[in-house]
């Protein structure tokens, strides 16, 4: 079954997380089929999944596939003033298929088409959370003919959309990786003995004791995955991940009527290792006090001159402003929608053979 | 994930609130005295009622003596318990339980007569109502505070709203419709009924969905499968300035049987079927699950090699479930009151009150008191409406005559009140809605009879083969006036008959167009027993649980027209399970 979209925000929020790897290697007893069912058909579908191109000898067939699974298993808590507004625990299994054709010099990648393949299920969404072997080939299956059928698509129209082009790019598209193995022994969850929704509750109850407040929420998220990682080139990875976190948000409105807010935030491996609960009512009653003391400051006044930023602010600001800069990814080769939102009419004419 | 539902057209239309006659500026103090509304159990009030009450009467105080005032506020909390069990292709996708509770704050300033959901036009000044979650936990105090900032925030839009819709009023001409009032004064109702919760025991529920689901798997021609059961409790708690007091639960069960294939020209193909039950013990057993599952792979592996049929007009014959979704559409989202009032709708039926407009064999009724048609649960019963009006039967069409219309608090000239179809999605403002609409006829046919008299019409009308129209997914229906008054149902499973005896012929690729007011007059004939279509109605107010009943409909004349597919080619390689080259591993 797949739920298209939302796939790789959740991978990319994954990968923001704090890891712990054990790094040990090797099989498992434990009974997870999900590196077998992403072996068999990864084999079927380098062996045989192929299209014959009209006017053309060679049927295409992919140069690379990749699979990802992402078995996440979520907590959730929610209070406010002391009580409790929700508590979820759920446990979803993502996947992932890519396909590439063409070769590492240029492949199917990196290319954004108002009109491209739109298949009828798509390469990614949720497959079943059983670990087991048949219902996830069967998804795989699908996910991968989709995937292939979206990149034969692409290929096709990346290369009409390069031959217009005076110049093209001489960097490859894709670079050859060694392969890795890493398979980890499967973790179970480990939630604690804590009571963790009493927490929630009364570390929000700090907030009752500032009448000014008008919303406030307590979060709790306890978080355990494991990614599964596949490659045509012979990397293998099954890796556990795990993350916890409590965030606090408050907001009040200012006498003359300008609202502000503030946050509680602290961060884990482990849920086991998140402060305890009455550690946590501290930094929020500090960020509550701020608050309030921000409720009643004056405005600030238009400034030219030297900041100081504290430690916490300064991080936060050349992330943002560094990040951008120091990211390596190429910005996609585009056809329609792109050139139109984001070029003058004469850019085209700046790239095009004349 | 595509589930059929029936569905109408969401073209922005939302309610215009109308009142009832020259109330304007009255508030609380006229307020009629509630009405004890028997509940089913005499049950404890919630201790949450008194806070909201208490909330209100503050409220009011406040609020109801501001510039405009506030004359009406209505708080609303819906706490709902949910179980999902969902597997797919054999194994489990998700099993969860989890509740939540929400607050519904609605401030209603001016009057009755002009409030500030008044319709200007085209523009409609109200948004959808203000939701938030509340604690789970039964906290006076911080529900107390949730609904002072939400009443403050909703009285604020109210106030601006309302300037805006006097300062609109004097650069529009008004309508004959648009002389109604905003809002009607209905009787307000105390009624405490007990408090509903579910205990599922998910274990069993998950084995059987893998099941369920690994036994699609067997067919090559099943792409993809989920199964999906639910179960739910909701409990509602209300309370309103008119000095209404509700408190009342509702449970449902569901299992929801969908697959997917692909014919070799492209199309997809999907099947889909569910089972509903108000009482654990009426759940279905595993043989009417897998008899239904055997009909679906059925149906599924003929539609993929069945031939694409071209668009024709011809006899067809619906069976009572593919009729029940047929009237939903063509008549049921029309008979919707608020659409008889706005401008921008088709208004098919608002003069037609008092004519024909059906086969005088006909009626039609929209019950919402039904809990069972059959023995089987109606989905579109409940005990109050969500404006708190109690439900009630209306007769909408009687031997073929249009007398009235399905009414929320929204009235309009001649229908004054509501009649307790005033519904919504949790987050929505109410809109008049369908409950459980259910056709009745006087001139019924056996099952025989009635194919009897389909070859007979075939054969006068000297067409090659007429239409039977087995199942049906879903459809919608253009109401507004910018678009053509048609409709568009969406046959599942559709058969050639021919009338020189050959066997019926399974085809696809065809939708059921056409406009109501000719396609209901072509009713000729109707079979004797009702079939239930239980779905979830999606319109303006958002996604509600409706029923439809028929029985079998034969008709004289329908079109059918080529259905929107997709040409993307079906899998490359076969299903795993089904792959007899050794490659790649296991096969």
């Amino acid at each position: 079954m797949r739920r298209a979209g939302k796939i790789a925000g959740v991978m990319l929020l994954l990968a923001a997380l704090s890891c712990a790897t054990a790094g040990v290697a090797g099989a498992q007893q434990d009974n997870d089929h999900t590196l077998q069912a992403m072996h068999d058909e990864m084999a079927r579908s380098k062996a045989r999944l192929e299209l014959q191109i009209p006017n053309s000898d060679q049927p295409v067939r992919p140069f690379y596939i990749e699979y990802r699974i992402l078995d996440l298993e979520v907590r959730e808590i929610v209070a406010e003033f002391g009580d409790l507004l929700s508590s979820t625990h759920r446990r979803n299994r993502f996947m992932n298929v890519s396909a590439r054709v063409g070769s590492y010099k240029l492949d199917s990648s990196n290319f954004v088409s108002d009109d491209g393949f739109q298949g009828f299920i798509g390469p990614t969404g949720s497959v079943g959370i059983d670990r087991d072997y048949d219902s996830l080939r069967q998804d795989l299956w699908i996910a991968t003919d989709q995937a292939f059928k979206e990149a034969v698509d692409t290929y096709s129209r990346k290369r009409g959309y390069l031959s217009s082009l005076a110049r093209q790019s001489d960097i490859d598209d894709f670079s050859k990786a060694e392969p890795v193995r890493l398979i980890e022994p499967l973790e179970a969850p480990d939630w604690t003995n804590r009571n963790w929704e009493q927490e929630a509750r009364e570390a929000s109850e700090v907030m009752r004791a500032f009448s000014q407040i008008h919303e406030s929420r307590v979060t709790y998220y306890l978080v355990y995955a494991t990614e599964y990682l596949l490659t045509s080139e012979g990397t293998e990875i099954r890796q556990n991940r795990h993350f916890a976190g409590i965030d606090g948000g408050m907001n009040a409105v200012a006498d003359d009527g300008v609202p502000v807010n503030h946050f509680y935030a602290t961060y884990a491996t482990r849920p086991a290792n998140l402060p305890n609960v009455d550690a946590v009512r501290k930094g929020l009653n500090v960020a509550c006090t701020e608050l309030m003391a921000l409720r009643s400051a004056p405005p600030a006044q238009d400034y030219t001159g030297p900041v100081l930023f504290e430690a916490r602010a300064a991080a936060s600001l050349l992330a943002q402003v560094l990040s951008p800069a120091i990211n390596g990814a190429r910005p996609p080769i585009s056809w329609g929608v792109w050139v139109r939102a984001f070029c003058r009419p004469a850019s085209r004419w700046w790239m095009t053979r004349v | 994930m595509r589930y059929p539902l029936i569905k109408t057209n969401r073209s922005g239309l939302t309610p215009i609130f109308v009142g009832l006659g020259m109330l304007v500026g009255l508030a609380l103090p006229f307020a009629p005295r509630a009405q004890a509304y028997p509940p089913e159990t005499q049950a404890k009030p919630s201790p949450l009622l008194a806070a909201l009450k208490a909330e209100l009467d503050r409220s009011m105080k406040t609020y109801g003596t501001q510039d405009p005032p506030a004359y009406y506020i209505g708080y609303t909390v819906t706490d709902t318990q949910k179980v999902d069990v969902q597997g797919s292709n054999g194994a489990l996708l998700n099993s969860s339980e989890g509740r939540n509770r929400w607050l519904e704050v609605s401030v209603r300033t001016g009057s009755y007569a002009l409030d500030n959901t008044h319709k200007v036009g085209e523009r409609q000044m109200q948004s959808d109502t203000a939701v938030v979650a509340v604690p789970l936990d039964d906290d006076p105090e911080v529900l107390r505070r949730a609904a002072w900032l939400e009443t403050d925030k909703q009285y604020r839009a109210a106030e601006e709203a309302l300037i805006k819709i006097k300062t609109g009023k004097e650069v529009k001409v008004e309508t004959a419709e648009g002389k109604a009032p905003d809002f009607s004064k209905e009787q307000p109702h105390v009624s405490i009924g007990p408090e509903v919760s579910i205990h599922v025991d998910r274990t069993p529920w998950e084995a059987k969905v893998r099941a369920y689901t690994k036994a699609f798997r067997e067919s090559a021609a099943i792409i993809n499968s989920i199964v999906t059961f639910s179960a739910q409790a909701q409990n509602v708690l209300q309370v309103t300035s008119e000095g209404e007091q509700l408190q009342y639960g509702l449970i449902r069960y569901r299992l929801e049987l969908f697959i997917q294939g692909k014919a070799p020209d492209g199309m997809d193909i999907e099947r889909y079927s569910n089972f509903d039950w108000v009482d654990p013990k009426d759940a279905p057993d595993d043989k009417a699950v897998y008899a239904s599952e055997a009909t679906l792979r059925k149906e599924m592996e003929g539609l993929v090699k069945a031939p694409l049929i071209d668009p024709t007009v011809g006899p067809a014959l619906l069976t009572g479930r593919a009729a029940a979704v047929f009237f939903h559409e063509v008549f049921g989202h029309r008979a919707e009151g608020h659409r008889q009032k706005d401008v921008s709708e088709g208004q098919t039926f608002a003069k037609k009150v008092g004519e024909q407009i059906l086969p005088s064999f006909l009626s039609i009724v929209d019950d919402t008191t039904m809990k069972k048609l059959g023995g089987e649960d109606l989905l579109g019963y409940y005990q109050f409406d969500d404006e708190g009006v109690p439900a009630q039967r209306v007769t909408l069409v009687d031997h073929g005559v249009l007398k009235d219309f399905e009414m929320s608090r929204s009235p309009l000239v001649g229908f004054s009140h509501s009649n307790g179809h005033g519904r919504r999605q949790l987050g929505a403002t109410p809109v008049s809605r369908q409950g459980n609409l259910i056709v009745q006829s006087s001139k019924t046919m056996s099952d025989a009879q009635l194919r009897e008299k389909f070859i007979q019409m075939i054969k006068e009308q000297g067409k090659p083969y007429g239409l039977l129209i087995d199942d049906i997914a879903g459809g919608f229906t253009f109401t507004g006036r910018g678009q053509p008054q048609a409709f568009q149902v969406q046959p599942l499973v559709v058969y050639k008959v021919f009338p020189d005896g050959k066997p019926d012929e399974l085809v696809r690729g065809v939708d059921i167009v056409g406009t109501p007011l000719a396609a209901l007059t072509k009713i000729v004939a109707t079979g004797d027993k009702p079939e239930v279509f239980n779905g979830y109605c999606g319109a303006e107010s958002g996604s509600v649980p409706v029923a439809a009943a028929s029985p079998e409909i034969l008709i004289s004349e329908l079109e059918v027209q080529k259905k929107e597919t997709s040409t993307d080619r079906p899998p490359i390689l076969p299903p795993p399970a089904h792959d007899t080259v050794k490659t790649g591993g296991q096969q």
